[in-house]
């Protein structure tokens, strides 16, 4: 039973058409489609919206097509869209009345589309859609697209891993232009890993010999002196508001008094040669300290050296992780920016090689990348 | 001239509660007087309970008697707490009564935001409450700032709050019946030990008490111990007239000090001849030896317990009286053994300051600090050994100074408890106030928090700018006096202007927040009663969305009728402008209660009917049902 039956049953009454309001609102847009992320809870929320985009946004420009993204609370705004914040309920109406389709979580957007005619690709973490979707909607035109399961619905607002993010980007790309009549070869494009930390928008810096000043972030930036111990490049981070400073040395305490109000963790790579005195100078500086072993085989055996402290095993995926053994046709996305040399970077592999690239290649800086990327497959 | 109406606000009298005990001889007093129009407030009834019309003055009970306020109450226990308490009726009997004067008799807690009401400083208004436990509690700054008149019960409370800078208390103990609590004649007490087989030259110690957590049974125990040991021929017994089955656990606590149970006497009660027996513990449905029942008698208990008579009685087979406590408001039994002319002997603490002094022939104990966990209070832990010394000192005494001292205890009593010693001096204080010449208009005048104040350099006048311009009080000489002198203090000790400045502007916001809300009924039109109809539904967006599907057809089959439709702030743009809907208002909680919408009995409620389509998916999830079972017959409606 759909929900607004139990509703009308509830009522005693009878289902006629909702009343929709549009305001008029001044788009600059000719032609755009619609995305917005809100949703009711995190299981009901996609996180691979940029990868959509990244996949359709081609074949858009050729048509001119633009994407207006509707505000969303406490959402990171989606790549290449244009936005307006502001705008009012009935005003987002008007929006999605003018647009050519509408893509998102499970929302209002999504009803009001349907109630207005729009194409819209949905996606959503369950598939028990009679009770749920919109209810003027048209099954070839309003498409809601979910992974198949052999559980049953889990009916819960947090999910681990989350059954939404199933649904491969490349599919709901594929369906958008598929419904805006535009060809494209979507159907050779195949998602095959995700890795886990692939929606982190994670900055590593990398020491050298450029100025760190010019920098301006605002996330969480990885000094990572455990690729380039270098004292002197973090001593003039000073303008860098929010560090994670990740190294397998210790540092010095003036260095580290003099960064402190900026700094929000060490990570401290230590292995079996690693001293106490090492470990007691990072903590004179009284910052959080996060301490990891990438010896898998030594573990046991520094943990007893480190009894009163916490360490974590820093696994490292390797070839085994992905599936595809050796395919010359892999392809990867990641959201991790490397600054090294003063050149940005996509992944540890790109920045092996100066320049960025998205072609797989099996070698140990790759596997460093792979728990933040994305592979997917390309015939071409 | 018409005389002074007085609403007294407390337990009803006929409880036997202390504030019950304490209302009926307050009662009884003034209406005696003649002097004024009485009304009686009490709290535990119905404010139509037709018991209420059987009393010599008027009554009504503080519990709201309307339905949908019942259900509401019943529903939350928050609710329920504030409904005992009289919240959901003071404004309605202050309305109906227009009283001169309100007398609130109740724990602080119990009354808390009475002082915020409108009525309240344009009356005059009296707390009279039990402050047990230093340190204060903010709200007792916070009553005794905006309250004209204080009453606490004990010196110390008084002494704590003058100590803050506030001059407007007063010492005023529960007033006791004394008439009940004399000493017998020697004969008298000789032939009562005689009738319980109490040997007649033992030293016996008394503590009458219920069986709480708060009683010092333990540190008494450790005393009585020590002074066993320190005079073991002395034949001293201990009574203690409580019931074994609460509290202590009073045969494992005398195993623990390697105390003979044959020396610690306690209160037996039959119910079927109703005598009381005093004798050693010895367990619980003993048979009693005066009736002859079998399995009749039980250690004394609040509910089945000796009457006032016996309790003189009991208390005339002591020698002495010992009262070990953490803390209390008044401990009646301390009074009662003090008008037998027992020489008390009291942890001087709390109220126990007032029965510890010489003054009050009392023998103060010593204690030491502890603090109760979670209200922080101080509390006592009397000394054992302080224990051990008075009693001691009493077992020395000689007669005539024993004799000397329980008569001065007698007298303190009866000129500081009596009915008639604590009933007169509240009456002199009625004395003092005028008969207010408020309109009883409640209309709200807004406060104004963005008021900025000029220059003034002398404190108070700079005060009584803030309570004429922000609060928007008409003579704040007369009707904040306390809370003046409170400020002018807090000033020369703890609080610069700013922060005064805050406090009052918090007050303005926090009182135009409450008073500013127009009653349902406003929300309502006033001609369409008979024809309204209540859409309820909170949220989510698209569920509002959807169910302006279902209002074409309710519309088209009442069309004479108004839909009120009840959603949350947030989404009501989603349903403005429905040409169905007749007006959107905010959703309150108590509209999914049918009787509060639909009315029951006497009660009309506001609407015809209400619709709550989420019944079935909100709560329950009741309409998946497996993705399998769909509706087979058309709900479409044209």
């Amino acid at each position: 039973m759909h929900k607004l039956e139990s509703f009308a049953l509830s009522c005693g009454s009878k289902i006629s058409k909702p009343q929709l309001n549009q305001s008029y609102y001044p788009i600059k847009e000719d032609k755009y489609i619609v995305f917005c992320q809100d949703s009711d809870s995190p299981s009901k929320t996609y996180d691979y919206f940029d990868d959509i985009i990244f996949h359709i946004k081609p074949y858009l420009d050729k048509k001119n097509i633009q994407i207006i993204e509707l505000p969303s609370k406490d959402k990171t705004p989606l790549f290449y869209c244009n936005r307006y914040p502001d705008l009012t309920y009935n005003q987002a109406n008007y929006v999605i009345s003018k647009s050519m389709l509408y893509c998102g979580n499970m929302n209002l957007h999504t009803h009001v589309s349907a109630l207005l005619n729009k194409p819209s690709v949905t996606l959503s973490n369950y598939d028990y859609i009679d009770t749920y979707k919109p209810y003027w909607s048209n099954d070839k035109k309003n498409i809601i697209l979910f992974k198949n399961q052999k559980n049953k619905p889990s009916f819960s607002s947090q999910e681990d891993p989350k059954t939404i993010n199933q649904v491969h980007p490349e599919e709901a790309a594929s369906k958008i232009l598929n419904l805006l009549k535009i060809k494209h070869k979507l159907k050779d494009i195949k998602t095959v890993f995700v890795g886990p930390e692939y929606n982190l928008n994670i900055v590593d810096i990398v020491p050298g010999s450029y100025d760190p000043s010019s920098l301006q972030l605002d996330n969480v930036c990885n000094i990572r002196m455990d690729k380039s111990f270098n004292v002197d490049f973090l001593a003039a981070c000073q303008k860098i508001k929010k560090i994670n400073i990740v190294t397998n040395q210790s540092i010095p305490i003036d260095i580290l008094n003099s960064l402190k109000e900026n700094i929000k963790q060490i990570s401290f790579f230590i292995d079996k040669n690693t001293t106490q005195e090492d470990v007691s100078s990072l903590e004179f500086a009284g910052i959080p300290i996060k301490l990891m072993s990438k010896d898998s085989k030594n573990i046991a055996d520094i943990r007893l050296r480190f009894l009163d402290y916490v360490i974590s095993e820093y696994g490292q995926m390797s070839q085994e992780d992905l599936k595809p053994k050796t395919d010359k046709n892999l392809k990867f996305l990641s959201k991790r920016n490397i600054i090294m040399d003063g050149q940005v970077y996509n992944s540890y592999l790109s920045a092996s090689q100066g320049k960025n690239t998205s072609s797989v290649k099996y070698c140990d800086d790759f596997w460093e990348d792979l728990p933040f990327c994305r592979i997917y497959k390309q015939i071409t | 001239m018409s005389k002074k109406k007085i609403l007294l606000h407390s337990n009803h009298c006929r409880m036997k509660t202390g504030f019950g005990k304490h209302m009926k001889h307050l009662l009884s007093y003034l209406h005696n007087t003649g002097k004024y129009e009485i009304v009686e407030f009490c709290n535990g009834r119905q404010w139509n309970d037709p018991t209420l019309t059987t009393l010599p003055w008027k009554c009504f009970g503080s519990l709201p008697h309307e339905q949908n306020i019942i259900q509401e109450v019943n529903a939350d226990p928050k609710k329920g707490r504030l409904a005992s308490y009289g919240h959901y009726k003071i404004d309605d009997i202050i309305k109906q009564e227009k009283p001169d004067i309100y007398l609130g008799i109740e724990d602080i807690w119990g009354m808390e935001g009475f002082w915020n009401k409108l009525w309240w400083k344009k009356i005059n208004s009296i707390i009279w409450t039990p402050i047990d436990s230093l340190p204060l509690l903010d709200k007792h700054d916070e009553a005794t700032r905006n309250t004209s008149n204080i009453i606490v019960q004990a010196s110390f409370a008084q002494k704590a709050l003058i100590e803050k800078g506030f001059n407007n208390t007063h010492l005023m103990p529960v007033p006791l019946d004394v008439s009940n609590f004399h000493k017998l004649s020697k004969q008298k007490k000789e032939d009562l030990r005689k009738k319980h087989n109490l040997p007649l030259d033992a030293f016996i110690i008394g503590f009458v008490f219920r069986n709480q957590l708060r009683k010092s049974v333990p540190n008494l125990l450790d005393g009585f111990s020590q002074f066993l040991s320190k005079h073991p021929d002395s034949k001293a017994m201990l009574l203690l007239h409580t019931h074994w089955l609460e509290g202590w656990d009073i045969p494992r606590l005398l195993g623990e000090k390697n105390i003979d149970p044959k020396l610690i006497l306690t209160t037996y009660y039959c119910d079927k001849c109703r005598q009381y027996e005093i004798k050693p513990f010895a367990g619980q449905d003993l048979d009693c030896r005066f009736c002859g029942a079998k399995k009749s008698q039980q250690t004394a208990q609040v509910s089945r317990g000796v009457s006032e008579g016996q309790l003189n009685e009991i208390y005339n087979l002591m020698d002495t009286y010992c009262h070990a406590f953490t803390s209390g408001g008044q401990e009646i039994p301390i009074q009662e053994a003090k008008l037998c002319e027992l020489v008390t002997m009291v942890t001087n603490y709390s109220c126990g300051e007032d029965y510890a002094s010489k003054d009050s022939g009392g023998l103060p104990l010593e204690w030491s600090e502890y603090r109760e966990p979670g209200t922080q209070f101080i509390k006592a832990s009397t000394d054992p050994t302080s224990i051990c010394n008075q009693i001691e000192t009493v077992y020395n005494m000689p007669p005539k100074t024993k004799s000397a001292l329980g008569k001065k205890a007698r007298k303190f009593v009866i000129d500081f408890c009596s009915i008639d010693s604590v009933c007169s001096r509240f009456d002199a204080l009625l004395d003092t106030m005028e008969k207010s010449d408020w309109d009883f208009d409640f209309s709200y005048v807004p406060q104004d928090p963005n008021y900025i104040p000029p220059e003034i350099s002398e404190d108070k006048l700079w005060i009584i700018d803030l309570y004429k311009n922000i609060l928007k009080v008409e003579d704040p000489e007369k009707e904040e006096a306390s809370g003046i002198a409170h400020w002018i203090h807090r000033l020369s000790t703890d609080q610069t202007r700013q922060s005064v400045y805050d406090y009052f502007r918090k007050v303005a916001i926090d009182s135009n927040t409450k008073n500013m809300t127009k009653p349902f009924e406003d929300l309502l039109d006033s001609n369409d009663k008979g024809r309204r109809i209540l859409f309820v539904l909170p949220e989510n967006k698209v569920d509002i969305l959807n169910s302006t599907s279902l209002l074409k057809y309710i519309k088209d089959k009442y069309p004479d009728h108004n839909i009120y439709y009840a959603t949350k702030p947030e989404n009501t743009e989603i349903v403005l402008g429905n040409p169905y809907i007749h007006k959107v208002i905010t959703y309150n909680e108590v509209m999914e209660n049918f009787i509060w919408s639909e009315g029951q009995g006497a009660y009309e409620g506001f609407f015809e009917f209400v619709l709550l389509p989420n019944t079935n998916t909100n709560k329950n999830i009741n309409y998946i049902h497996g993705n399998k079972h769909s509706i087979e017959y058309d709900l479409n409606h044209a």
